[in-house]
């Protein structure tokens, strides 16, 4: 595949729960580098999506295609350890492990998966270029002082950072994060937003979110794909999405900048 | 940034702390080495019994404390490891003793690994506690009605056996002697197991007990690696049974029922299952609580059934919880 060949992409993919549709064939496609947003009304069908992307619910029919291969049918590990990295809505962290444990954890996964060297095998605990990696990681989302904090005690913003560490660590291909700064002050969010550009400025690491923050959105894509009871109504630039009848009548009655919720 | 900033979990006391516990340590252990000097050999029986059941309790912790499955049928590989060595040993296999203790533990870990293939999808919850009761029920049915295997009566009789190095030999037929096999294997087991819950498997077995689904997304094989816990808690046990069948000298019946499946969840609650020595602690706390009331019938069920519920009640992290939080509040104390 060439440089500018799809990342990730998916075709005519369907997703029930029980007898109901809730994904209805959406295709999507993300290119190397490039950032996608999923925008929708509550109920859209975008985490749902979300999931089928990275293989947390599988799919009725359609195809996803990841890095030029076929993950239809590969569990969710498998789509981590090809270079998914995923967050949650609500941030889910390993609660009663410290931060730092939490990254090395991953990293202990990252290593072994890819076959590099996790130091010694009869050694118990992580080698010290381990330690120093995941501190690193920390440092980078600016949380390196909490590193001794279980995570339970975190605060919402911090256990937020900390699941971004977790799938950074994996030095993923492309992020899939479902709502990166739900529930943050709006400080806490630019933060983020700036956090992730860095990073996708960095290792140019592709982006696909689901986001109801207009200037989030605004900062971080390219693209903009709006669905509404499981289908999509509209993709195209940001420009495009904002000026198509079909999205402004979806949000009739609301003002497009806070549109999305 | 070294290794010096590592904070292994559940370590998080002082440095002098780690010193005392060490040297406490250092020296139950010599006094359990000299216990044959020191105690009648009707005690001897019971801290051997003890550290037999620590590590039985140990297998099962490794399973519900650092993977979060608990199996309700622990006895099933504790009898595969006991009725194998007592059978090898009666009827004189030709296999060097340790290597019989090896295949006992192997044959628990491979009932853990059909066990865990055939339930690879559902290895949680009610599902595996329901696959390993029955483990231990069909287990006791077989024994029931194989002959070579004692049927109601047990396996008795069973020899002590004697360790051919080639170059010397290691007599275990005194009991003294074989007390202390006994507990030089009972610790490198002990050893073994507090490695796995401090290396990265034992923390990749935590990560999947916190969050499987955030686990996996991490990338862990989180099937791969319940099964894997599964076989080395069911190894274990099998290991404790195979110790356990030259030392009783029988096996019965009684070891292969739901009651037997029971003690080491008793013992790891009693003890704390969140502190990798809670089992252990459970242990000595459960033969201490029915040696003591040996000549009041009874007395030690309802003492041992009281203890249990204000733990449940009052510390659901166990005797080593409560030990814990009486220290953090003397040292808030002292420093108020």
């Amino acid at each position: 595949m060439n440089a500018q060949s799809n990342l990730l992409q998916a075709t005519d993919l369907r997703v029930n729960y029980g007898a109901f549709e809730v994904i209805k064939g959406v295709s999507l496609s993300v290119k190397e580098g490039e950032s996608l947003a999923i925008i929708g009304p509550n109920g859209a069908g975008k985490t749902t999506l979300f999931k089928a992307l990275t293989g947390e619910v599988s799919s009725r029919s359609g195809k996803v295609m990841f890095a030029g291969k076929d993950v239809t049918s590969m569990p969710a590990h498998a789509r981590t350890v090809e270079g998914m990295g995923r967050t949650f809505q609500v941030s889910r962290v390993f609660l009663e492990l410290t931060a730092l444990e939490n990254v090395v954890v991953a990293l202990e996964s990252r290593r072994r998966n890819r076959k590099e060297p996790t130091g010694a095998w009869w050694r118990a605990a992580p080698s010290p270029s381990l330690i120093a990696e995941a501190i690193a990681f920390l440092d980078q989302l600016g949380i390196a002082n909490l590193r001794n904090e279980t995570a339970a005690t975190l605060s919402h913003g911090d256990k937020k950072r900390l699941e971004l560490t977790l799938a950074l660590a994996l030095e993923p291909k492309i992020l899939m994060l479902d709502e990166p700064t739900a529930g943050m002050a709006p400080a806490d969010r630019m933060k983020i937003v700036d956090v992730i550009r860095s990073i996708r400025k960095e290792r140019g690491v592709s982006l696909v979110m689901t986001e109801h923050d207009m200037d989030v959105i605004f900062s971080l894509s390219d693209s903009v794909m709006v669905m509404n009871y499981g289908e999509v109504i509209a993709s195209g630039s940001v420009e495009e999405v904002r000026n198509n009848p079909t999205v402004r009548e979806v949000y009739l009655g609301k003002d497009m900048d806070h549109a999305a919720g | 940034m070294t290794a010096a900033s590592w904070v292994p979990p559940g370590a998080q006391t002082s440095f002098t702390g780690q010193y005392v516990m060490t040297a406490i340590g250092a020296v139950l252990v010599v006094l359990l080495f000299f216990a044959p000097e020191l105690v009648n050999p009707g005690l001897l029986f019971i801290i051997g019994m003890t550290l037999i059941q620590s590590v039985f309790a140990l297998s099962w912790n490794l399973l519900f404390g650092s993977t979060g499955l608990a199996s309700f049928g622990h006895a099933g590989f504790y009898a595969i490891g006991a009725y194998f060595t007592g059978a090898a040993l009666r009827y004189g296999f030709q296999l060097p003793f340790v290597m019989t203790l090896l295949i006992g533990g192997a044959l628990g870990a491979l009932a853990a690994y059909i066990i865990g293939v055939v339930a690879l999808k559902r290895l949680t919850g009610i599902f595996l506690a329901v696959l390993t009761v029955a483990l231990t029920e069909a287990m006791g049915k077989i024994i029931g009605f194989t002959p070579a295997l004692g049927e109601q009566d047990g396996l008795g009789n069973i020899p002590r056996p004697i360790i051919n190095l080639g170059f010397a030999m290691i007599d275990l037929t005194n009991s003294n002697d074989f007390y202390r096999f006994l507990l030089v294997a009972c610790l490198l087991v002990t050893a073994g197991l507090w490695w796995v819950v401090h290396s990265r498997l034992g923390r990749t077995f935590r990560a999947i007990r916190e969050d499987a689904d955030r686990a996996r997304f991490i990338g862990i094989d989180v099937a791969r690696y319940r099964v894997i816990s599964f076989m080395i808690s069911g190894g274990t046990a099998a290991l404790a049974g195979a110790l356990s069948a030259p030392w009783t000298r029988i096996v019965t019946l009684d070891q292969v029922n739901w009651l037997a499946s029971t003690q080491p969840m008793l013992n790891s609650l009693l003890g704390g299952f969140t502190n990798f020595w809670g089992p252990v602690v459970g242990s000595v706390v459960f033969t201490s609580i029915n040696y003591w009331t040996r000549s009041y019938p009874g007395l030690s069920e309802m003492l041992v059934g009281g203890v249990l519920v204000v733990i449940i009640l009052v510390a659901p992290t166990g005797v080593l919880g409560i030990l814990g939080k009486i220290r953090a509040r003397l040292k808030k104390g002292d420093r108020g």
